[in-house]
């Protein structure tokens, strides 16, 4: 079939061009915009995780939560460049088990990771109490579990372990359809924003 | 896609980097002696008397503020860069001279080892660290342009709550008015209507300690010892809704250009000045009368102090060459 060659003419549109040239002068570097996008998707994130309120292991053990995730917040941080919006999610957060599967091992030398199993020890390291609180333990179950008990009441402060796994948690992030969002809220308060200062 | 050009280390780690070392004996009281420009620009903490912890203390924070240990990890780091220099709480630091440091008791916020005292170290660094790194960004031009303003907000529960409306009245901010709950700074997240320009007046205020006793002398986040109050970046249109003006009335576009120096990326020292406005003006000019003040024609109502300033920083100077 021949190729149908269409000369399309748009006349009598002198606002229309004034509108389309802002709108082109405003996308043709898009860090502004992508700024914009990063910093109120990482509030969002933000405020998503100050809503969390996920504390099972704190009211498993009747402990007052740590609010780590909550406290965490503030280490997220928005930045641009003008390919793309960026919120960068430091390591520390321990955020990201939304990604991936994640295996934590003692550092420092150290033999093992203390678990905490009671509410005396959420939220506190050994070092936080004073020295002889704790005495060594192997329990014996189908296999030995070695553990730190207080020595006072016998009670196991933490289990012993010489590696931790933690299967990847998606939710502890929102989720990308939330992201993207944001992302087209502001794109299009930014494109308006464009076109009053136009107008 | 374009390559990504993103710097990935944290602006955090950036304000962290940027600070020099400050052995000192001093306690919290004597460190704020020595001036807020002084110490926004060092590592110290009270009584850390010994330049090998100080060194190692910047070490931890940067590696903190780096995302790659978390707080825990560092608090173990100091405890043991402790241990290994033979602090004591009682002693002190070997080579700290005898009677510089007051003996501590053991386990309590004066003993540099307890578990109080490091987790505060920690916590305060971190949050200090992080809202000094949000302030270098938040003036960076493309932000800067997006999100002219700053919200007062809380972002973290704590068990009593200091009273942050009033804080923002003294600090010289501007009323939130009956549209925004008085107690709304008392829930995360929740908008207070505490709103202000960057570069303000207002943000320095909340944080200098000759307003108020806990405060860090800082003019970012969180303003205070154990406060979980930031603030939040406001759009253009946010601070136009809710009637947004410079401390002295100035639209946000004169107030940008009264301070280049904030577009430019750098804030401004706060200006030595006073506002009067809603005083009666005979009283105002009384006041400006008897404290040696100076005033513009066109701003009757604002009392500059900067001739005076200028006098006794050359008198300083002069002091210092003779």
């Amino acid at each position: 079939m021949p190729d149908v060659i269409l000369n399309i003419q748009v006349t009598g549109q002198d606002a229309v061009d004034r509108d389309l040239r802002c709108l082109l002068a405003g996308l043709s570097d898009r860090t502004q915009l992508h700024a914009a996008i990063a910093t109120e998707a990482t509030e969002m994130t933000r405020e998503y995780l100050q809503g969390l309120g996920r504390h099972g292991t704190a009211d498993r053990l009747g402990a007052a939560p740590t609010n780590f995730r909550e406290r965490n917040a503030i280490s997220l941080q928005p930045s641009c460049d003008p390919s793309a919006a960026y919120i960068i999610i430091p390591r520390n957060t321990g955020l990201g088990r939304a990604f991936h599967d994640v295996v934590i091992v003692p550092k420092s030398g150290k033999t093992y990771l203390t678990i905490p199993a009671c509410a005396r020890t959420y939220g506190k390291v050994v070092r936080d109490f004073p020295e002889g609180t704790f005495k060594f333990e192997m329990l014996h179950a189908h296999r030995p579990f070695p553990v730190l008990k207080f020595v006072d009441n016998g009670e196991i402060g933490y289990w012993l372990k010489r590696k931790v796994f933690q299967k990847q948690d998606r939710t502890l992030l929102p989720s990308n359809d939330a992201w993207g969002e944001v992302a087209r809220r502001t794109s299009i308060a930014y494109v308006n924003n464009i076109m009053q200062q136009a107008s | 896609m374009p390559a990504s050009t993103l710097n990935q280390i944290t602006d955090a780690l950036v304000a962290s980097q940027n600070r020099g070392l400050l052995p000192t004996t001093l306690d919290s009281a004597g460190l704020k002696e020595l001036g807020a420009e002084v110490l926004a620009k060092s590592v110290f903490t009270a009584h850390g008397a010994d330049a090998v912890f100080v060194s190692g203390f910047k070490d931890v924070i940067d590696q903190l503020t780096a995302g790659d240990i978390g707080e825990g990890q560092a608090r173990t780091a100091l405890w043991e860069i402790l241990k290994v220099l033979g602090y004591t709480p009682a002693g002190g630091f070997p080579k700290t001279p005898i009677g510089e440091v007051p003996p501590a008791l053991a386990a309590t916020l004066q003993d540099l080892s307890s578990s109080p005292r490091l987790n505060l170290i920690v916590k305060t660094q971190k949050d200090l660290m992080t809202g000094a790194g949000e302030m270098i960004r938040g003036i960076l031009p493309n932000f800067l342009a997006m999100f002219p303003a700053y919200e007062l907000v809380r972002m973290g529960p704590v068990k009593v709550a200091r009273d942050w409306p009033e804080r923002w009245l003294i600090s010289g901010g501007k009323d939130p008015g009956a549209e925004f709950a008085r107690n709304a700074y008392q829930t995360i997240g929740r908008p207070t209507g505490m709103i202000a320009l960057k570069g303000d007046p207002v943000w320095g205020e909340l944080g200098n300690s000759g307003n108020f006793d806990d405060a860090l002398d800082v003019d970012y986040p969180p303003w205070g010892y154990n406060s979980q109050m930031w603030w939040r970046p406001r759009s253009a249109a946010y601070c136009k809704l809710h009637d947004i003006t410079g401390p002295d009335g100035e639209t946000i576009e004169e107030w940008f250009a009264q301070n280049p120096q904030v577009l430019g990326g750098k804030l401004p020292l706060p200006a030595p000045q006073v506002s009067l406005n809603g005083v009666d003006p005979a009283i105002a000019e009384r006041f400006r009368q008897a404290t040696g003040g100076s005033s513009d024609p066109s701003k009757p109502m604002v009392v500059n102090y900067s001739d005076i300033l200028a006098k006794e920083l050359a008198n300083a100077a002069n002091a210092y060459k003779k």
